[in-house]
């Protein structure tokens, strides 16, 4: 798990700020601070409650659950906010496309956004 | 044309309302919930006053299937090939919901567009302007409410006049790749050619196999106009297009916060969500068992006996026979009867059922729970079969189809029946009812959670040793509130009620008679022996000393009757009735004297605990075999099942009786 997104320089000239490209290859984003401020580029899973990001990879392996994603709207540049989240602290309940999806932390690690707001 | 068959297929997401629409045209009265997920097979009716026949079918999200049950949608409309598939769109989630459409439309068959929850669209503040939606699409699209009956005559009016028609194929993706895939079509040999030959660019594991040479380069055509394999890249276009779609037609006003974003704020709290599902579940059983079934069972007991007093002495006036008046007494009316009297508890739970399911707090138990069923090798989406399942194991089991990894989906299957069903309630009624008058409620609760532990404890004995392997992964949609239609829950209360009636009058009636007569009767078929002397009570002395250990008595009585719960658990309540009337010295009371005056609130606890976790009924078993799709697995799981309920029985009435000895 940890070999896979987790390295990248924290060059915040990767994460162009609107242009919604956050460096061109995912591998390039997500490193472990604690919260994402405005521009910067991550997984997911580190998305606070009450921010948006948008969508720039999904990385998932299985390749079912890949599907499952895009069918769900999970796509390049489809803008993510993180709605509610599980007393437990997982999963979490995202908006999309103007509906709510649950779906886990886990799962979430291999989806790379940035965040927009 | 008015003779022929004709075929519709009614299609959309999950929780769109397709079976709320279906029992609309079809005046039929299949279960709805408001959850995703709900329907699992495809059922069909007529379309009301027509020869039209409406198929209902699971949800689905796109024509990928994802879980077993989203197969058999997929599946129909490309194979059965229907007439017209009506398309049901949440219009409250149009954007997601237009992905499945853009799929449906490249299929061979004309669509029609139900423009659903037409009634809270304008709450949500959603502006869609139909008439261009139609036109861009290319297809009628109809506005209504399926909960509200609005617009239902305009659909049914599109239907007719858009079934069998044909339509105008219509492209959404750029220039470049709509060429590819008319390269593909022409190699196409079979219908839907738009449709196969997109899922052959996208290498559908289905049709890989005859993937041929050009059909490669367009692959790699596509792909590198994409800069993405070919699946996200159809995906990323198709939502490009519904963008577009919905920038010209829809119209959000933005929300400041809705009803159910308020009700989460308490329902789904991080301090109070747990206590308050704990809450909820608890005061379903204590006030199902408890408190309703104080008030009523007495008065209900009461009446039956009065009832089957008169009635024996009214048969006595008329000159029945002494054997045929203890056939029809203490056989038809005290079998039967016993069952009868716990139908006030039973409405309660089914009331309560059909409330968690149509409000939408079911998928928030999911959610919220997850997280531990996780660590327990089981999701989130188990628990819909464990709530539904309380109601009755059949379709708690055949609800573990939406679960999509198989291990979790079979330990589902192996644990749901553990839950305490419907038919468990007489039992855990009855025994709670007289040995902790005072406590009926807390003890009926406490078997509840009883059985929860179990479950969790099996799961990971299950996933330790059986069921190894990655755990998967959980996505669901989480619906908004719904007030339920007080008319459905209704008739969906009255007709499980009714069911249960039903197979008191017919099931565990025949079974009343059978164990009447087996209790009557020696081997040489000589009327009016003692007891003891019975067939029934030498057949159950074979299998006593299984009992023994968790009864503290050797009772063939309370033997023959646990075996019977693989007929009906309720049969179990039923056969101490029969058996009580026939022996002597038992009164009114099952337990007050004779035969079963044995019984104590250790070996009471014990026997209901044993009732609990053993075999389930015949129908149960059978719905685990269909979803095993394996005589040597279902009998495995029910070899396991009852071995486990022995064992857990032994130990109750071990410590229990360790308790009163000391007390
Ligand atoms: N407000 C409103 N609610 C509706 C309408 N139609 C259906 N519902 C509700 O939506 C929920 C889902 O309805 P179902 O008919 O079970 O949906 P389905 O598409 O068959 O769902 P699955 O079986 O899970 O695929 C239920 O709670 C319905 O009461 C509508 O027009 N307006």
């Amino acid at each position: 798990m940890n070999n896979q997104g987790r390295h990248r320089g924290n060059q915040s000239g990767n994460c162009g700020n609107q242009s919604g490209n956050c460096g061109n290859q995912s591998r390039n984003c997500g490193n472990k601070r604690k919260m994402l401020l405005c521009g910067e580029c991550g997984n997911l899973s580190e998305l606070r409650k009450g921010q948006s990001a948008r969508v720039l990879a999904l990385r998932n392996e299985n390749e079912a659950l890949r599907r499952r994603l895009l069918d769900m709207g999970i796509t390049n540049g489809v803008e993510i906010s993180i709605k509610k989240i599980a007393p437990l602290g997982d999963p979490i309940d995202i908006k999309l496309r103007d509906y709510e999806l649950c779906i886990r932390k886990s799962d979430m690690k291999n989806i790379d956004i940035e965040v927009i707001k | 044309m008015i003779y022929e068959k004709k075929k519709i297929a009614l299609v959309g997401n999950q929780n769109s309302g397709k079976t709320t629409l279906f029992n609309l045209l079809t005046g039929m009265n299949q279960k709805i919930g408001n959850w995703p997920g709900v329907t699992i097979e495809r059922k069909s009716g007529k379309l009301k006053g027509t020869d039209i026949e409406i198929v209902d079918l699971p949800g689905i999200y796109s024509l990928s299937p994802y879980s077993s049950e989203e197969d058999v949608s997929r599946k129909f409309v490309l194979d059965e090939k229907p007439e017209l598939i009506v398309n049901i769109i949440d219009a409250t989630s149009i954007e997601r919901s237009l992905y499945l459409t853009t799929q449906l439309l490249e299929l061979d068959v004309n669509v029609v567009i139900a423009l659903n929850m037409a009634d809270i669209m304008e709450k949500k503040g959603v502006i869609i302007d139909i008439e261009k939606l139609s036109e861009k699409l290319g297809v009628n699209v109809v506005k209504i409410s399926a909960l509200k009956k609005d617009g239902i005559e305009n659909l049914i009016e599109s239907i007719k006049q858009n079934i069998g028609k044909s339509r105008e194929k219509h492209n959404i993706f750029d220039e470049d790749i709509e060429q590819q895939i008319q390269n593909v079509e022409k190699l196409v040999k079979i219908s839907n050619k738009r449709f196969v030959a997109i899922k052959m660019l996208e290498r559908d594991k289905e049709i890989a196999k005859s993937l041929s040479e050009p059909v490669f380069d367009a692959i790699a055509a596509v792909e590198i106009y994409f800069n993405t394999d070919a699946e996200e890249g159809f995906a990323n276009g198709r939502y490009a297009y519904i963008e577009k779609l919905k920038k010209q037609t829809v119209k959000i006003v933005a929300m400041k916060q809705t009803v159910t974003d308020k009700l989460d704020k308490i329902f789904l709290n991080k301090w109070a969500a747990l206590p308050i599902f704990a809450g909820i579940m608890f005061l379903i059983y204590y006030l199902s068992v408890g408190v309703v079934g104080s008030l009523t069972v007495d008065g209900v007991g009461e009446l039956i006996d009065m009832f089957s007093e008169w009635f024996g002495a009214t048969l006595g006036v008329w000159g029945a026979s002494e054997w045929a008046v203890s056939l029809v007494v203490d056989g038809i009316v005290g079998g039967v009867g016993a069952v009868l009297g716990f139908v006030p508890q039973l409405i309660i739970l089914f009331l309560f059922l059909a409330l968690l399911e149509t409000t939408g707090y079911m998928s928030r138990i999911a959610f919220l729970l997850d997280r531990i069923f996780k660590k327990f090798g089981l999701s989130g989406k188990s628990l819909i079969p464990f709530i539904v399942g309380s109601g009755c194991s059949v379709p708690g089991i055949m609800a573990s189809r939406t679960i999509e990894n198989q291990s979790e989906r079979q330990m589902t299957v192996v644990l749901t029946p553990f839950v305490p069903c419907g038919a468990k309630l007489p039992i855990i009624a009855l025994f709670a009812g007289y040995f902790f008058p005072a406590t009926s409620g807390l003890v009926s609760a406490s078997i509840y959670f009883f059985a929860i532990a179990i479950i969790l404890l099996v799961a990971i004995l299950l996933k330790k040793f059986i069921f190894k392997g990655e755990s998967a992964s959980f996505i669901s949609e989480l619906p908004d509130y719904k007030i339920p239609s007080p008319r459905y829950v209704f008739r969906d209360v009255a007709e499980k009620t009714g069911a249960f009636i039903a197979k008191a009058g017919t099931i565990i009636l025949f079974c009343s008679v059978v164990i009447w007569a087996l209790g009557s009767f020696d081997w040489s078929f000589e009327y009016g022996v003692p007891i003891e002397q019975s067939m029934l009570a030498s057949i159950g002395n074979a299998f006593a000393w299984l009992f023994y250990p968790m009864l503290g008595e050797w009772s063939w009585g309370a033997t023959v009757s646990a075996i019977q719960g693989l007929v009906a658990k309720e049969q179990v309540v039923s056969s101490m009735e029969v058996i009580a009337g026939l022996s002597e010295g038992a009164g009114g009371d099952i337990f007050a004297e004779g035969i079963f005056s044995f019984f104590t609130g250790a070996s009471a606890y014990a026997f209901m605990v044993f009732n609990l976790f053993s075999a389930p009924c015949f129908a149960a078993i059978g719905a685990m075999k269909r979803e095993f799709g394996s005589t040597k697995k279902t009998l495995l799981t029910v070899g396991f099942q009852t071995g486990l309920a022995f064992i857990l029985a032994y130990i109750v009435f071990g410590i229990g009786h360790l308790f009163e000895v000391i007390l």
